[in-house]
Order: C-alpha cells, then structure tokens, then sequence
C-alpha cells in the first residue's frame, strides 16, 4: 500500500456544530495531521454542494480516502458511502467522525473544550482511516415468506397486503381465535362503524386466503437468523378437539358443567371448560380449557367427547400433545397489541370492591347487540337499567403514582365519548357525565364527535375524581373538584365506568429477548425512530406495528400495519438482502484450526472446517455480527473484522492516548 | 378577597424558580390543575378559599398576595391525603411548608403561629402543661415529663433566625 491521501470535510450543521466548535481552528489543525493532503469545512456536508465538494477532490485524484467530520454515522453514513461510490471510489474508504451527537451538542457550554475534543475525535478516526482497506457488500438470498405475530386487526391487516402482494404469510396469534381486541368492541370512533361488521369479513378473507397460514392458539418460542433467512420456533398448544373434524355446533359447550368468567366478555358472562371464544371466531371451533376442564383436573366427566362422539363429529380428542414447528421466513411483523390497564389497585374507585363499578372494555361487551345482554344496558348488581352514568378518564394513565403510566393512553377520551353518545341514543333520558382532565380529541373528525356528544346533553366535568364510594341505598357516590368553578362535588351515580388505560400486552418483555428488538421506557416495543422510521426496528428485517409500540385507535393501527407490510415487501422483492461487510474474515495462512473463535462465538457464525486437508475456520458471514469476540480470542491473529482490525483499533488508542 | 379579574401585575414569574429551589417543591411546575388533590382535603371541605390545587396554582403564577394573605398556608394540617393522591407527584404538602418557610423568610408570620412561638421560647413547649394534664398521665402510667432544655433552644431560636421573626421584626 503505497502514501494515503486523506481528505476532512468538517461540517458546521449551520450551527449545530459550528456554534460551539471553531471549526476553523479544527480545519488548520486537522491540516497538518499525518496522511491528511486536505481538509475543508462546509455549512452542510449532507446538501448537494457539500457531497459535490467531496465528489470533485475525488474525481480530482486528489484523495483516496475520506474522513467526514459532522454527525452521528447512524444519520448519513449511507448518504456519504454513496457519494464515494458515485465518484468512483470503494465506499468503504470512508470513516464518520462524529463531532455533534457526541461533541458540540453534549458540550454546548463548553466551546473551549469541545473544540479540543473535536480534534481529538478527528485525529483518531485519521488514524484509524489510514488503515482502512476496500470492500465488498456482502449479498444474501432472502426467503419470500413473512412471520406475522398476532392477529388483531393490526396482524390481519399486514397479513392481507402482505398475500394479497404474492408473499406467503404465516400468522401466529396465541388467542384461540384470531381478531384481538376489535373483535369486543361494539360501534367504533369517529364514524360508529359497528366493529364486528367492518372486522369480520377480513378475518375471513386473512383465513382464507391461499397465501396465508394460520397459527392460532399458537407462541413464538424460537428465533435465529437475520434479515432474509430467520428461522422460528411455533409452538402450537392443544385445543383438544380436532379442528378438521369439529363443525363449531357448540352441542358440547351446552353440555359441559363446568362455568368460569368469559375471557372475551371480560367477565360479563361466564363460558364453559369448553367453549367457542365468540360467535364470529377464526377457527369457529371449540376449544378446551385445561386449567379449568374436570377431564385434566381429577380424570373425570368427559361429557363433551360423549356428547361429540354420539350426536355430532367426534372431535374430542384429549390426547393432542403441543407441536413444535419450524418455519423459515425473511421478515417479521410484530403485532401483539396491548393489555387493558387492571385498575383492581386504585382502591380509592373500588374496581373489584364494587360490582357496579367497571372498565370501559366491560361497557363495551354491554354494548354490543351479540354481547351476554344483547345490548342492553344494566347494572351488574341489581340488573336494573342505570340512571346516571359516570365516566372516569386517565385511570392508570397520566399519572407517576406506583403502577400507572406516565403516557396518555391516547385512545380513553375518544372511546368514553363515544360510549356516552351510545347510550344517549339508546337511553334519551339517560344522564352521562365524564370526569377528565383534559380532552384529547385530535384525529379527524374527532373534535366533531366531542361535538355531538355535548349536543345530545352529555355533562362534561374537569376534574380527577378522588373516592368513589357506595352510599346506604347502594348508589355510587363520586367524589371530585370541579376544577372550573373550584366547587368539590359529591354525586350519586347508578354505574361508574372507569377509561383504563392501554399496557404492553402480557409476554411483550418474553418476545422482546426472543427477537433481539427493544422496549421503550413505557415497556412497549421501541421504533427505530418515531418519524422516519415509525414501523422499523433496530433489528434489519423485523417490522413492528399497531398497538404493539404503544396506544393507538384503529385507525393509526391500520395505517402502521400497511406501513409495515410494505416496509416488508420492499426488504424482500429484491429477492437478496445486503449485509454490511464488517463481519470477521479469516487469514487461512496463519489459522491453527485450533477452534476458540467457534467456542466464543454467540451466533455461532464461526465454525472449523477441514478444508484441503487441514483445519481452518470458516465465517458464515449472514450471520456474523461483527462483534469481534473471536478476534480478541484468536492466539495467531488469524480472525480478525474487517475494518475494526486490531491495528487499526491500536492506532485510534495510541493517537490519544500514545 | 378573591376577585374575578386576575391581574398580573401582581404576579411574580420569577417566584416559581424561589419555591421550586426548596427541597420538596421541585415539582410545582409539573401540577396539570387536575384537582385530585382537592376533593379529600380536609381543610377544602370546610374553607371556601382553600383549594390545594388553588395553592399550587397562585404559587406558580407567583401571586405573592394572595398567597400569603388571609393566613391561607397556615389552614394545612399536613395531613398528606392531597399528596398520595396527585398524579403529576407535585406533593402539595411539602410545597405549602416550602411557601410557609419563605413567608417567615420575609417576616410573615400569623399572629396566632407567632404566639405559639413565642411560648415555646419562653416555656420550652408550645401548650401548656396543666396540673390535670399531670395527673392523667401519670394515672396512665406514662413517665413524668422532663423539663425542656431551655440552652438548646435558645440556640436553636438564635442560629435559626426564628428568635428574631418572633420578637420584633414587623410584616413587610
Ligand atoms: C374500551 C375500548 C374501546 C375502544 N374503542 C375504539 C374505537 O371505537 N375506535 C378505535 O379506533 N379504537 C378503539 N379502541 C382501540 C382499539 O382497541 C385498538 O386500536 C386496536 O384494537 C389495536 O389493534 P392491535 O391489533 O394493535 O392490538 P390487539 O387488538 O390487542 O391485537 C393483538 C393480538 O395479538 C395477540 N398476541 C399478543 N401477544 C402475542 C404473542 N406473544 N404471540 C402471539 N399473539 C399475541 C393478542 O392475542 C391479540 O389477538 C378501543 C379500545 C378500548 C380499550
Ligand atoms: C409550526 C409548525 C410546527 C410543526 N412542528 C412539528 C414537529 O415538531 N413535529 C412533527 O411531527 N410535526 C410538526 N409539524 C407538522 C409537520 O409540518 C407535518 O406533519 C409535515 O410537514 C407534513 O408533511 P407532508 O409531506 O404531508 O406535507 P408538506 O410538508 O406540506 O409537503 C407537501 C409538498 O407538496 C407540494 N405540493 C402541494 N401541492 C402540490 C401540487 N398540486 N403539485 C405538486 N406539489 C405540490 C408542496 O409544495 C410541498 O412541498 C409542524 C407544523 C407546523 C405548522
Ligand atoms: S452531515 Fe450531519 S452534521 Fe453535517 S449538515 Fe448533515 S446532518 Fe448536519
Ligand atoms: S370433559 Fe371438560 S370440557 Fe368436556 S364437558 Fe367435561 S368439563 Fe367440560
Ligand atoms: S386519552 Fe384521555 S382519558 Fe386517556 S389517558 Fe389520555 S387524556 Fe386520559
Ligand atoms: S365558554 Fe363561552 S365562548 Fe367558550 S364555548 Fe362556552 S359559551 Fe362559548
Ligand atoms: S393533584 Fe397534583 S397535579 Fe392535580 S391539581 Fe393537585 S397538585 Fe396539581
Ligand atoms: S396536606 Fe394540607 S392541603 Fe393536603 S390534603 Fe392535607 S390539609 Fe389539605
């Protein structure tokens, strides 16, 4: 390797950068650094005029090497590599010296200091930019299948555009039924469509679809691979009645003495052991219950399988083990939706304590025409039609006592209102009244739909309720400020119904380490970025959309699922998949065979192979990393990253600290 | 009293930055005026004006005035209902002794607080202990009570500023 040239582009990022660092002094110092021939500062390196700038020196023949001072590489490294590229240079010439995010924005009141500091980054990154050596990309095929986790209405619909596209789909969801927490709800905002019938027919057409497999009662138990070629663990649990042969006549559900609270009628009305989750369910087939079922609790009963074997299918069958199966698929779309907040913990409202006191969620069962009371109105304790309704917003939500969240749950205003409306059209004389703080109305439309909610005589009240209570007579008492007159109120209501908020669903944390993605500090799956790249993650080729990452109506739940489909699609339709080549190569001369980089490897991306007769190691690059453990590992120096060789860390050190 | 027009001349927007520097009053400026705080107050059941939500809101516009007239910070009972129940974690309690500190910084005291303490510096307690008193104690088998260091408090009154506050020095 003959003289490097290296040429420094500093960037101002007008003055992101400049306003604290003198980048001119940077500039002069910068010049005289070994292997430096230029160094220039620009406004914006990123605009058109500053990629020129770099272009031409190139094209000059004036550098062979480029080391771009300014922001983070995660920002614009794509953005200069190409440039390189375009001026006929290997894009791998290229060193980012990060001198914002980790310099003039960290050190804002220190321009002395991170002017030094600035140096110093810069220094070392020449250091390490005059062992930088040219590379290729490395290209993988990619499978054309896509995993996709739960099977809401945020799953179905990734599902749909997804196979409808060509890819085949498999949809996993851990419910019995696919539909998730549409599927209870009754009219939707802002336009009351009714849930089941816009929800019902794309469950349909999802299961029904040639492109589409359905996994349900189902849990993704295993994942490795990368972008391309992930390979997935299902776990397929029992539902103990053979789906091929059950017809969902529900002849056993009648039969089975067993009852216990409806999970889907969110205890409303009770089910049996044996049960069809809901009328519209997808498979509409019975499924068994193990932790409440006398069969798999004391050996006994068996009365469904009678029942099936005489006068329907016999499809009773107490014998199915769990199944595991091993699919191999390019992308995966995380849609496992959310949990309703459990308000059992603010005892000051009584949830639990008092029967006539319940979530939103349950008022929505309440509601709905095919619910345990056909749509009727009434209260749980006496089953009397209710008077006065409360409503209390932000319950868990908005709040940084012990168990709530910090966030709004974005969706409580809405959906309260929108009840308050249902019952006033169901109810004329009825009396509604929303306890909130503040009112987020914010969609299109939405503020509209407050409207019409004060027009038909819904009451409004601005203030945290504090007590909740039950008087002589068996009314609720609430108790609250209104905050707009300062006057404290205390009010008898027939049912409170309290707006809890929207939690990462159960298993979120489970999943999140099983794929390698992270979790906000509100516990729900992290965006690669909440702007740009709303339905990535962190992690090449898994997607993330819905309520999965966080509160949403339906509405932007539908819109993500669409985002991450085609983000999906667009990771797949080349048919290979890119991968950076910072993976570790090995120098088959001075490999001993001896195995410790297969031994420290995590990925298992290392393994030695016989090869013309001796032993030497082998770098599966797709799954590489580019930790650099087996480098540190290797006694010979045999295994080493490309670009992060040891050399070139040693380098950056001893131009600091030599 | 009250009027229905505030007007913010009277407002100090600095003021919020002297609470907010007081060890449990950091989070005056986070209140959303939900008005948890208030329904199971004590004293708002019985006092018109007093509001904890009221408190915190005239202490962050800075309504000096207001705020330390009609002796409204002394009616807390510190009984911290209204600071279990606030969301936002604004501890209204804490911030009211935080605002009492700086009433007595500046010489405002309530005649009624500055007599206790003047009793406590002159008798070392702030209630008188009556003979009857005595008696039901040691009826209760409690121990007979022992007599305040008056040379400790004296320096406490001294080092503390308080000696001062009760003796002459009048409101501004
Ligand atoms: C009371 C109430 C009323 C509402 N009303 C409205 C309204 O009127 N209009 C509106 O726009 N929005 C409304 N919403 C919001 C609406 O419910 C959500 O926007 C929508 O259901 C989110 O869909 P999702 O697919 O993201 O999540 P979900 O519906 O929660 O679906 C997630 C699915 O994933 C499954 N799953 C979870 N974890 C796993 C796992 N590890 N493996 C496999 N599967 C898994 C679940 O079983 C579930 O089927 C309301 C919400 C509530 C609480
Ligand atoms: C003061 C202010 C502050 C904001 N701050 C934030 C913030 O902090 N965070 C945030 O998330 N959002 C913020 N927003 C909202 C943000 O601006 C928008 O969400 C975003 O810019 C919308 O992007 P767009 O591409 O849809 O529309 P636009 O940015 O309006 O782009 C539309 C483009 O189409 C062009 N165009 C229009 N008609 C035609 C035509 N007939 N033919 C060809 N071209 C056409 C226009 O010239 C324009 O270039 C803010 C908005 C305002 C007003
Ligand atoms: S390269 Fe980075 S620092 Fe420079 S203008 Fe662009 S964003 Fe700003
Ligand atoms: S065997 Fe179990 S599921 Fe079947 S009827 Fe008996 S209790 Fe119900
Ligand atoms: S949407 Fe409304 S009720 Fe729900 S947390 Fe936000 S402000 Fe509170
Ligand atoms: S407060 Fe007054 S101005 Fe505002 S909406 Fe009501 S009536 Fe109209
Ligand atoms: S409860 Fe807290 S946030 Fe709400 S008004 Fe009172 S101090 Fe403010
Ligand atoms: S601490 Fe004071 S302000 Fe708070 S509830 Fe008790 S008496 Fe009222």
């Amino acid at each position: 390797m003959g003289e490097v040239r290296i040429g420094v582009y500093i960037c101002h990022c007008g003055t992101n950068i400049a306003g604290v660092v003198d980048v001119e002094e940077v500039r002069k110092y910068v010049e005289g650094l070994p292997g430096v021939v230029l160094a220039k500062t620009y406004p914006y390196m990123c605009s058109d005029p500053g990629q020129n700038l770099i272009k031409e020196d190139i094209e000059k023949g004036l550098i062979d090497r480029v080391v771009v001072a300014a922001c983070s590489p995660r920002l614009h490294e794509p953005t200069f590599r190409r440039v390189l590229r375009e001026a006929g240079l290997n894009p791998y010439l290229l060193e980012m010296a990060n001198i914002r995010e980790q310099c003039s924005w960290v050190h804002m009141r220190e321009p002395k200091k991170a002017t030094e500091k600035a140096k110093d980054i810069i220094r070392m990154t020449v250091a390490k930019a005059r062992l930088l050596s040219p590379l290729q990309p490395v290209e993988v095929p990619a499978r054309q299948e896509v995993l996709v986790i739960g099977g809401g209405i945020a799953g179905i619909t990734a599902a749909l555009d997804l196979a409808n596209a060509g890819f085949r789909v498999y949809l996993v969801e851990r419910a019995p039924s696919i539909g998730g927490h549409m599927a209870q709800l009754d009219k939707t905002f802002p336009t009351m469509d009714c849930s089941q019938c816009i929800l019902t027919p794309r469950m349909v057409d999802v299961a029904r679809h040639p492109n589409v497999q359905l996994f349900t009662n189902s849990e993704v138990v295993g994942v490795e691979g990368f972008a391309g070629n992930f390979k997935v663990k299902v776990l397929k649990k029992p539902y103990y009645v053979d789906l091929d042969k059950c017809t969902g006549c529900g002849l056993c559900v009648d039969f089975c003495p067993i009852e216990v609270p409806s999970e889907f009628d969110v205890g409303m009305a009770p089910r049996k052991a044996i049960y069809i989750p809901f009328p519209q369910a997808i498979p509409h087939v019975a499924v068994i219950d193990p932790e409440h079922c006398l069969y798999f609790m004391k050996k006994k009963c068996m009365v469904c399988e009678e029942v099936c074997q005489e006068l329907a299918a016999g499809a009773i069958d107490f014998s199915q083990q769990p199944e595991e199966v091993e699919l191999d698929v390019g992308t995966i779309i995380v849609a496992t939706g959310y949990d309703l907040y459990d308000p059992t913990q603010d005892e000051e409202y009584g949830y639990g304590r008092y029967e006539d006191v319940i979530t939103a969620l349950q008022m929505e069962r309440l509601l709905s025409a095919s619910g345990p009371t056909r749509g009727e109105i009434v209260r749980p304790s006496d089953k009397e039609k209710p008077k006065k309704v409360a409503y209390i917003q932000c319950v868990g939500s908005r709040s940084l006592r012990p168990g709530h969240a910090s966030y709004c749950s974005r969706v409580c205003c809405m959906y309260a209102i929108k009840q308050a409306l249902q019952l006033k059209e169901k109810y004329p004389d009825i009396d509604v009244c929303i306890f909130y703080i503040d009112l987020r109305t914010f969609g299109r439309g939405y503020e509209e739909f407050y409207w019409r909610a004060q027009e038909h005589g819904v009451r409004f009240i601005r203030g945290k309720v504090a007590e909740i209570w039950r008087s002589r007579n068996g009314r609720l008492v609430v108790r609250a400020e209104d905050t707009l007159t300062g006057r404290v109120l205390e009010e008898e209501f027939d049912m409170v119904v309290l707006s809890a908020g929207l939690r990462p669903s159960k298993g979120t944390e489970e999943l999140a380490a099983l794929l390698k993605i992270p979790l906000g500090p509100d516990g729900f799956f992290l965006e690669a970025h909440p702007k740009l790249r709303p339905v990535d993650t962190v992690v090449d080729g898994i997607f993330v959309c819905g309520t999965a990452t966080g509160p949403k109506d339906i509405v932007d739940t539908v819109a993500q699922a669409k985002a991450a489909a085609s983000s999906a699609m667009a990771l797949l339709s080349r048919g290979k998949i890119v991968i950076e080549p910072f993976v570790a190569a090995v120098d088959e001369d001075r490999c001993r065979g001896c195995g410790r980089c297969e031994e420290v490897c995590e990925f298992g991306a290392v393994a030695v192979e016989e090869k013309d007769g001796r032993l030497v190691a082998h770098v599966n690059e797709a799954l590489c990393k580019g930790c650099g453990a087996c480098s540190v590992r290797c006694p010979t120096g045999a295994i080493k990253v490309r670009n992060f060789r040891p050399e070139q860390i040693r380098a950056m050190v001893s131009s600091v600290a030599g | 009293m009250s009027s229905l027009i505030l007007d913010m001349r009277e407002a100090d927007p600095k003021f919020k930055y002297r609470v907010k520097a007081i060890p449990g009053a950091e989070k005056l400026t986070v209140c959303f005026q939900c008005g948890a705080c208030t329904p199971d107050c004590p004293v708002a059941k019985r006092v018109d004006i007093f509001r904890p939500r009221r408190i915190v809101r005239l202490a962050l516009f800075g309504f000096k005035k207001r705020l330390f007239s009609d002796n409204l910070l002394w009616l807390c009972l510190g009984c911290f209902g209204c600071t279990e129940m606030c969301p936002q974690g604004v501890k209204p309690t804490e911030l009211i002794e935080a605002l009492r500190e700086i009433g007595a910084e500046e010489g405002i005291l309530p005649p009624s607080i500055k007599d206790m303490m003047k009793a406590l510096l002159s008798t070392g307690r702030i209630h008188r202990i009556t003979k009857a008193r005595e008696r039901t104690r040691t009826k209760m088998g409690l121990p007979a009570l022992e007599e305040p260091n008056m040379e400790e408090l004296e320096i406490v009154f001294a080092s503390s500023g308080l000696a001062e506050l009760v003796s002459g020095k009048e409101e501004k």
